[in-house]
């Protein structure tokens, strides 16, 4: 008999936990800012994928760089073929994990500060990146935000010294993801 | 006149001109969509996401940067500030086309969640499991 109730909760168990939900988006939103006292630049990308799992903390960010969206088409033009080379490096990732977990409730309403680790690889150069942001959980829907300074010099982007003034050393990159439940 | 006068007038010209052919280049807004332009090619949202997850690599050279009309039918579409991201999935498909329309280049009241449509838009190839295009229009 105890074994009987034994294997039932086993079985539930394991029930529980591949049905584990995790967090999906494919309309993520992430944009870039860079201020110089010359120009002020910005791209938009609508379409980052990502994938958060509440139980490992595993969390991806994925987009493309042809979809970041820019008001002015020389600056789209030279984002992609100049400094990005996105032909050759179509895609952008941040692969990591959140690193207190035990600290985040996904089931209570509320602003928790969330620590992520891993990598992050653009224009063909993987980096290890650490960095703090928060997850919001509201009426169930869950929200990750964050921001976090790139060098384009850390990622082999070369910045021709003619327009050297224009662009910032770090660019101010923006990610605000919200997700649905999968 | 004298001839002087006369050159250094013509120069003056040519410099504005020049100017403003410059400056009309450099502040030249991004497009907003391919509406105009003529498709590369016409496929079907379901076989476009076939030839990603086959070979990303060939499908790349197939199809990125390329002005694509594609069928599909809508499953989700998310608003943000700029825009309307057009989700295209077949029932049957695990993933599917993620089209990013201008606010401009939209109508709402016809495209609707379940909707046929025809897309045109920019091939930006495979991120994670789905196809991605911008600066999409609606196509007939």
């Amino acid at each position: 008999m105890k074994i009987k109730i034994l294997s039932i909760a086993l079985l539930l168990g394991i029930i529980q936990l591949t049905n584990a939900q995790k967090y999906i988006s494919k309309t993520g939103h992430i944009w870039f800012y860079s201020h110089t006292s010359m120009e002020d630049i910005e791209g938009h990308n609508h379409q980052v994928a990502s994938i958060l799992d509440p139980v490992t903390g595993d969390l991806i960010f994925s987009l493309l760089q042809k979809s970041f969206e820019f008001k002015v088409k020389l600056l789209e033009e030279h984002y992609n073929e100049n400094y990005m080379e996105s032909d050759k490096f179509p895609k952008a990732t941040f692969k990591g994990k959140i690193t207190n977990l035990d600290k985040i409730d996904f089931k209570k309403d509320g602003t928790y500060t969330a620590e992520a680790t891993g990598e992050l690889t653009m224009h063909g150069v993987t980096k290890p990146v650490t960095n703090t942001g928060t997850i919001e959980v509201k009426n169930g829907i869950v929200t990750a935000k964050a921001k976090y300074k790139v060098v384009p010099k850390d990622y082999n982007i070369e910045i021709p010294s003619l327009v050297a003034d224009k662009i910032a050393k770090e660019v101010e990159v923006t990610v605000d993801i919200t997700y649905n439940a999968n | 006149m004298s001839k002087t006068l006369k050159i250094v007038l013509i120069v003056i010209f040519i410099c504005l001109v020049s100017a403003v052919i410059v400056l009309m280049h450099v502040f030249k807004k991004a497009d907003v969509s391919v509406g105009s332009k003529k498709a590369d090619i016409n496929i079907e949202a379901s076989a476009l996401l076939k030839k990603f997850e086959t070979n990303e690599d060939s499908a790349n050279n197939q199809y990125l940067n390329k002005i694509i009309l594609v069928s599909g039918t809508v499953a989700s579409l998310t608003k943000n500030d700029q825009g309307v991201s057009v989700y295209l999935k077949n029932k049957d498909d695990a993933a599917g086309v993620m089209c990013g329309f201008d606010k401009t280049t939209i109508d709402t009241t016809i495209v609707k969640t379940g909707v046929q449509i025809n897309v045109k838009g920019i091939c930006n190839g495979y991120n994670i499991d789905d196809v991605e295009l911008s600066k999409c229009s609606l196509a007939k």
